[in-house]
């Protein structure tokens, strides 16, 4: 033992690799919003494709990467890899990112009509995720339910109890899946729509993709409107959930772009090359990662149930992400004034209109279906700069004073709905 | 509500046969689960109200941590000397890590201990005066990372009766690019890597009296060790050589250590003197991890599952179990404990599990010696490490290695290894035939 450690000490001294450069020569700072399993598996193939390249993860959301890379030395980060639908295009405007050449030559730029990028070639798609439910089948066939084919059924009498719905001010993938909706349906149908959808449903304020799942998985509900990669990544773990897309839907793109002064430029396109090749967009499918590759060609070696999203007709609905984006403060206040606020009301409401369809009085319910379902703000008002400026720290006194205004709003004709309802 | 259908639930899916109390290795913190979501599944015991809580550690334990500054107010403290950036980084799905196979991939999973001789505060490690307790090879921008600890492996086959050849391996570490200077002659070095994470508060809830029974029974050692909220030396529990007295002290040791993250527990940065770019480094609000983040976390960790035992009456199986006693394997890896009371969390008491281990420590002889006495813990003594899971550690991750450096890839080669108090039961192991043999792996493979 002794002499082992004596061998294993001399090692130690000084510092020196007996056995010659074992150390990267270079390095490449990647700035990412990714999962660490997901960062794992992309470090572990690259690092063994280029072991000459040390690969550094720097760790924040959108907003930290507009911040780090806007100061200027743009925080020592030479990549921005990430599912920042926002960052990048206001970056890019910004002129924080360098142009890439034929380093994205083969992926994709649209998909279902919807750009993926600006289209000034400065930052590229990495992957898609799709939005959708998550699906316990022996839950739905247990309730006698069948499987949702668009967002419009679950607001449907005999889904109430069955759906979860995840808050967008507190759950990171919802508010572009509410603004599908909202853009689908139109701003005032869509709201009445959510409205009647959170009358069936559970909030998930808290948690997750990953909470959402596992309450599907323990059996306490039956349907979650949700991101697919949670899902289809349980599903591989062996939980009994699955995922559907329904009939309107959106796919949003995760990108990569090198940053204007990368101070490792060469690495830097060595890692954006990888990530954006077969190799690396095949990693996407694994069971831990679970997104859908930018790279049409890509798809030929995915199993056969694997999603193809830039297969079949066009889609009849483009989703502009853009437009969500610019109003997404805006839009997650007043979803909270509009249904977290009153979420009880909600469904003793609806509950109650229900009761009166059923016993023949329209009048009284479609009434009461107008008072529970009228949005406080118009889209113009919700989409302008000035109130998404303002909302943006909702611990502020004028995102207070505005959410109050709503909620009392809100209050105000949530009030008279249940009074004329229990006449 | 919830609780009682989940209970049913449990019953149901347990096994109705003879060995269906043995396969809940857990108690009724049993979770029947055995694909990739075995370590990570909530235990149906876990009182409603935690339910919240364990959630939020969850997040805690999954999320990366940011250097500051930074805008998510609720993770920022990485740093500023740190070996990764989230815990499951270093815990896959909440299993044990794994060694490097060449010396040109980094030690993902693992880090090395450091100190010099003599005792520290309390009796513990003395930590080197210029790296401090561990190697953290990463830094926040402006502060260096300390270097890197490389790994290379020295091969050798033994050779069993039937003809049967293990190949081993032992490993070698060396040190490149350190940025505080050299380690010096009498620096104490311990690779290690990262432990399975679940079933942890049972292990906490076995009382004390019992484990001090089975010392004087197997010659086991408890490691007697520094309560840093309690301010007094108690049992040893956890860690590698039962170096951490609880679940708390455990998390708030790793968040500090391998993140560089302070705690209501452990409030100074991790920065030795010799260390001026660290010790001037921009830090968050302290602690970092607040104390609901901390509750938070080890709420998570009292609240996992333990996964159930697969094919328990198999005739194959119940041979190797009887094999594995025979083999005196039984004397330390005990298969049955039972939990008094846990502290913070009642619903843990009274459980009949199936944890294998005695909490103990034991010598294992030169070959697993790192010379780096922890407490009572001589360099040669390691704790005994838990067996519960160990069928489903490659299910989780395939690259998931044994013992305490990882250099074993499968349990015969963990047997293989294993010397000083247990070379009479390696040496029964490696006596048997071929069929005796395998039973006994079969066995292995159901915990």
């Amino acid at each position: 033992m002794k002499a082992l450690l004596r061998a294993t000490l001399a090692l130690a001294l000084g510092g020196l690799a007996p056995w010659g450069a074992a150390q990267a020569a270079d390095t490449v700072r990647v700035f990412t919003s990714y999962p660490q399993e997901m960062m794992d598996r992309y470090e572990q193939a690259f690092t063994k494709a280029n072991p000459d390249i040390k690969l550094d993860f720097q760790w924040g959301h959108g907003g930290d990467a507009m911040a780090t890379l806007r100061q200027p030395d743009q925080g020592g980060v030479d990549v921005l890899w990430s599912p920042a639908l926002k960052a990048f295009p206001a970056l890019a405007k910004g002129g924080a990112f360098r142009p890439l050449g034929d380093t994205a030559k083969g992926i994709a730029t649209k998909v279902g009509g919807m750009p993926l990028t600006d289209g000034k070639g400065t930052y590229a798609a990495f992957e898609l995720a799709g939005y959708g439910f998550a699906v316990r089948p022996d839950y739905l066939r247990g309730h006698g339910l069948p499987v949702p084919r668009d967002w419009s059924d679950l607001a449907k009498p005999a889904y109430a109890g069955h759906v979860i719905l995840p808050v967008p001010s507190s759950t990171g993938f919802a508010p572009p899946m509410i603004e599908v909706i909202l853009q689908h349906h139109g701003w005032d149908k869509g709201w009445a729509l959510l409205a009647e959808i959170a009358a069936n449903a559970e909030l998930l304020d808290s948690g997750g993709g990953v909470a959402m799942v596992n309450e599907l998985a323990e059996g306490t509900k039956g349907i979650g409107m949700i991101i697919d990669f949670f899902v289809r990544s349980a599903k591989a773990d062996g939980k009994p959930v699955t995922f559907v897309y329904p009939e309107i839907t959106a796919y949003v793109p995760a990108h990569v772009a090198i940053t204007a002064q990368a101070p490792h430029a060469k690495a830097a396109e060595t890692f954006v090359r990888f990530v954006l090749s077969d190799e690396g967009q095949a990693l996407l499918m694994t069971p831990e990662v679970m997104r859908l590759p930018v790279r049409p060609s890509t798809y030929a070696k995915a199993p056969a149930d694997f999603p193809r999203p830039f297969e079949g007709k066009a889609a009849a609905f483009v989703f502009d992400p853009a437009k969500g984006t610019a109003r997404q403060f805006a839009m997650t206040a007043l979803f909270d004034a509009f249904i977290t606020s009153r979420h009880a009301q909600l469904r003793d409401g609806f509950a109650a209109i229900r009761k009166a369809e059923a016993a023949g009085d329209k009048a009284r319910a479609e009434a009461a279906r107008r008072l529970l379902t009228g949005v406080p703000a118009t889209e113009a008002e919700i989409g302008a700069p000035a109130l998404n400026a303002t909302l943006e720290d909702m611990e502020s006194e004028g995102a207070k004073a505005v959410k109050a205004r709503w909620t009392q709003a809100v209050g105000a004709t949530t009030a008279q709905a249940l009074a004329a309802l229990a006449k | 509500m919830r609780r009682f259908l989940l209970a049913a639930g449990l019953l149901l899916a347990a096994p109705a046969t003879a060995g269906a109390e043995e396969a809940l290795s857990g108690g009724a913190f049993t979770v029947f689960e055995s694909g990739r979501a075995a370590f990570t599944t909530m235990a149906p015991a876990l009182p409603e109200a935690l339910v919240r809580d364990f959630a939020r550690g969850r997040t805690v334990f999954n999320r990366p941590w940011l250097a500051a500054p930074a805008q998510d107010e609720r993770f920022i403290g990485l740093g500023p000397l740190f070996n990764r950036l989230s815990c499951v980084a270093c815990h896959p799905r909440n299993g044990g890590g794994f060694a490097p196979e060449t010396a040109a991939e980094p030690m993902r999973t693992m880090l090395v201990r450091l100190s010099v001789p003599g005792e520290g505060e309390h009796g513990g490690v003395r930590p080197h005066p210029a790296y401090g307790d561990q190697l953290n090879e990463e830094g926040v921008p402006g502060v260096p990372g300390e270097g890197r600890a490389v790994i290379r492996w020295r091969e050798h086959d033994e050779v069993l009766p039937g003809g049967e050849a293990v190949r081993l391996r032992r490993p070698l570490i060396s040190f490149t690019g350190l940025a505080y200077g050299p380690l010096g002659k009498d620096a104490l070095i311990s690779p290690r890597i990262a432990p399975p994470v679940f079933g942890l508060g049972l292990l906490a809830a076995v009382p004390e009296a019992d484990i001090l029974a089975i010392a004087a029974e197997n010659g086991g050692r408890p490691n007697r060790v520094w309560d840093a909220g309690n301010g007094r030396t108690v049992l040893g529990r956890f860690g590698w050589k039962a170096n951490q007295p609880s679940v708390l002290q455990q998390l708030a040791g790793a968040m500090l250590g391998d993140l560089g993250v302070t705690s209501p527990l452990f409030t100074g940065q991790n920065c030795t003197e010799a260390q001026p770019e660290c010790r001037a480094a921009f830090v968050a609000p302290q602690p970092e991890l607040t104390a609901g983040q901390l509750l938070a976390l080890e709420t998570y960790h009292l609240g996992l599952g333990v996964p159930a035992r697969r094919g328990v009456d198999d005739p194959s199986v119940r041979r190797g179990e009887a094999l594995f006693v025979a083999a005196g394997c039984a004397s330390c890896h005990r298969p049955t404990l039972t939990t008094g009371s846990h502290p913070s969390l009642e619903d843990l008491g009274g459980q009949v599990i199936h944890p294998y281990t005695d909490l103990l420590l034991h010598d294992m002889g030169a070959d697993l010696a790192d010379g780096r006495p922890d407490f009572l813990a001589t360099g040669s003594e390691w704790r005994t490490p838990p067996l519960w899971g160990l069928g489903l550690r490659r299910l989780v991750d395939p690259r998931a290695g044994l013992l305490h450096d990882g250099r074993a890839r499968s349990p015969l080669e963990a047997v293989l290894w294993h010397g000083g108090a247990a070379r009479e039961a390696a040496a029964a192991v490696r006596r048997l035939p071929s069929d005796d043999r395998r039973a006994l792996l079969r066995f292995l493979d159901s915990l």
